[in-house]
């Protein structure tokens, strides 16, 4: 188990920086997902971490010592890659073995024809290790297949195989999941944290996926262009996003945001409807962020429109509210008992739990509402 | 339904044009292509008078004849009585020391393959998948490379050969064609096609980069190798034009080509029977050869998007 630490993390490509200062500290242990759009830096950070890329400025530590120059297997990390990357040419057998053999055996041992016959019990004692790891993936029947002839979560558990023979200070895993068919994703997500469990060891993980990150990550760390813009556990990012970019990125169906003011007196309003309560600070137009579960049917609520789509996910239904003046519908969610009555095309009202209600500034910062809601101390080391 | 199940289950053979003549075009080219095969291998088997009097069809009648060449000896005709398949084949093989010939050519073009693989699958390495500064220029090199013909630059070579003192030995055989653009060019291709990921985890693994290059690379790229050994392999057993400019002496480095010439022009004129069967006995490796790895050999030049 390791504790990761990433300082000041700089890195370019030509013109373009990729990632701005970085600062994350990994906890032992911990599952932490980097999450963010594509081109957002996450997989460059990944790569720093692995040492396949070095930062333009900035340090890496691994317990306490400093690894920005060391080289990627000194560092004692694994890496699962989203194409798995299996060596096509070796059983999965050999495959789950290269590792091991190219950190257990000296140069000499691993020679061809000679090798194998002055290092028998070092060979047995890896080929044993990987049959252990096998056992526990449940792909033992697989070892002397060629990866061609695997299906992909095979694939995906043999690249699995081969980070766990070396049992790491932490896991590394660049998309894993995205070249899986949805299913076995939700399978393996269930799979992936229950191993994370077992294992306790580190994870780190990278994905585009925010339902991924909020399901399966102790914490997370939402990027953006090359920044981390907020990072902590999955239920407080969702629940009380600093910035308009996180809330808009994290939760599907995605956050409604509204146009709102606060009048000069503090009091917020949303849609000209008051809120009914205030906030302090500089009056003007502020964007009110509305969560479509926290939306409730009540004739007399402040956001009325025109049922225009409606989506019966059985354990749920989303509808899609038609807002004068807006040009995307508000999305709400309900349970079919709540829905029952509101039919596609005819008005209806909705009404909005105060407290839930996320405020934010034209700057896209988050405006909190001073002593009521205490204000969680940014993450950021 | 009745007229589609009809003409599906026996085609209607109409006359086209356009089939036709694309058909008579590419036989005609097919014949172009293999007649000289039939001739060669019509020679080998047939005895000097009827290759002469071009009689005895494509076997000849194989009828036993007089060796002259014998019977000249003092021997009586009736010792000297061969068969025409024999007699083209053992000449072949004692005329000329054939074997000798054939081994230098197993040694040219296996020294020249190996060393060009040496070189080209590391540098193509480094050009596809490395980045450093100039990669593009150096890229930009080897295309240049491959624009030059060989033989505009052989009498450079030639003399740099002659003034290391090299001509007349295996080196100069070997030298000028140990590093091959084409060869650079074409696993440069292929390996852009190996994907980038496969590299990083043989980097966590702890390869180093010449291990990934041996154990990685050049197992995912069998096929592509398999091309270019061909194309290599080819173009050097059966080149002429540099072994006979660079070995003038010794017939004991004479590739398999300049073997040939052992049947031309002699006194007796020209012995086109044992020359044909030398020329069998050269092409058949090669052709052999190329039956066997047929179908890698055309997956190694599609892979590379070569087609």
């Amino acid at each position: 188990m390791a504790g990761i630490e990433l300082r000041q993390i700089s890195k370019e490509f030509g013109n373009t920086q990729v990632l701005r200062e970085i600062e994350i500290d990994i906890r032992r242990g911990e599952f932490l997902t980097l999450v963010g759009p594509s081109g957002c830096g996450k997989s460059t950070l990944l790569r720093i971490l692995a040492g396949l890329e070095q930062p333009d400025r900035g340090s890496v530590h691994i317990d306490g010592r400093e690894v920005t120059g060391v080289a990627p297997a000194e560092r004692n990390l694994a890496m699962v890659f989203q194409s798995y990357a299996l060596y096509p040419h070796l059983s999965v057998a050999q495959n789950m073995m290269t590792p091991l053999v190219l950190r257990d055996l000296s140069a000499r041992e691993r020679w061809p024809l000679l090798g194998p016959l002055i290092s028998r019990a070092k060979r047995r004692d890896i080929a044993g290790q990987v049959r252990e790891v096998a056992e526990t993936l449940q792909i033992d029947h697989l070892l002397p297949r060629k990866p061609g002839q695997l299906s992909g979560g095979q694939r995906q558990r043999v690249a699995l195989g081969r980070a766990m023979v070396r049992q790491p200070l932490a896991f590394l895993m660049d998309e894993p999941l995205s070249n899986l068919d949805a299913a076995l994703r939700v399978h393996m997500r269930a799979e992936l944290s229950q191993l994370h469990r077992r294992l306790g060891t580190t994870f780190v993980y990278v994905t585009h996926d925010q339902t991924e990150a909020l399901t399966m990550s102790d914490r997370m760390a939402v990027m953006m262009e090359g920044k981390i813009l907020q990072i902590g556990p999955p239920d407080d990012i969702y629940r009380d996003p600093d910035t308009l970019e996180v809330a808009r990125f994290v939760g599907s169906p995605r956050i409604n945001l509204l146009p709102g003011e606060i009048a000069s007196g503090g009091a917020v309003t949303v849609l000209d409807h008051a809120l009914g309560f205030a906030l302090p600070g500089p009056a003007g137009p502020v964007q009110i962020g509305l969560r479509p579960e926290h939306l409730r049917p009540d004739p007399g609520g402040s956001i009325e429109g025109c049922i225009v789509h409606l989506e019966n996910l059985g354990a749920e239904v989303h509808l899609h509210l038609a807002i004068e003046g807006q040009e995307e519908p508000v999305i709400v969610r309900l349970a079919p008992e709540q829905a029952q009555g509101l039919m596609l095309g005819t008005r209806h009202a909705f009404s909005v739990d105060p407290g839930r209600v996320l405020i934010f500034g034209a700057d896209g910062m988050r405006l909190r509402r001073g002593a009521a809601q205490p204000v969680p101390a940014r993450e950021l080391a | 339904m009745t007229d589609t199940t009809a003409s599906s289950s026996s085609p209607v053979f109409r006359f086209s044009a356009a089939e036709t003549t694309k058909h008579v075009v590419l036989i005609a080219g097919a014949v172009i292509v293999l007649l000289p095969f039939y001739v060669m291998i019509s020679f080998a088997m047939k005895s000097p008078a009827e290759i002469m009097q071009q009689t005895g069809g494509f076997f000849g009648s194989q009828a036993p004849f007089v060796d002259h060449y014998c019977s000249k000896l003092g021997n009586p005709e009736s010792a000297c009585m061969v068969n025409p398949i024999a007699y083209n084949f053992t000449q072949a093989f004692t005329k000329a020391p054939l074997l000798r010939y054939l081994l230098n050519g197993v040694i040219v073009t296996g020294s020249i393959f190996v060393i060009q693989v040496a070189v080209a699958v590391p540098a193509a390495y480094a050009l596809a998948k490395l980045r450093f500064w100039g990669r593009e220029a150096v890229f930009g090199l080897v295309l240049f490379g491959l624009l030059i013909p060989v033989h505009a630059i052989a009498l450079p070579i030639y003399v740099m050969l002659a003034k290391l003192g090299l001509t007349n030995s295996y080196a100069a055989l070997i030298i000028p064609w140990t590093i091959s653009v084409f060869g650079i060019f074409l696993m440069r291709q292929f390996f852009m096609t190996v994907p980038d990921d496969l590299i990083d985890a043989a980097r966590m693994d702890g390869m180093s980069e010449f291990s990934i290059i041996w154990k990685v690379m050049l197992p995912t790229a069998i096929p592509a190798l398999l091309a270019f050994a061909i194309f290599s392999v080819v173009a050097h057993w059966n080149d002429y034009f540099w072994p006979r400019i660079v070995i003038t002496g010794t017939r004991d480095l004479f590739t398999p080509p300049l073997g040939l010439r052992e049947f031309k022009g002699d006194i007796d004129g020209n012995n086109y029977g044992p020359m044909m069967a030398s020329a069998l006995v050269i092409v058949t490796p090669l052709i052999v050869a190329f039956l066997i790895a047929q179908r890698r050999f055309i997956e190694g030049i599609t892979l590379s998007g070569m087609k």
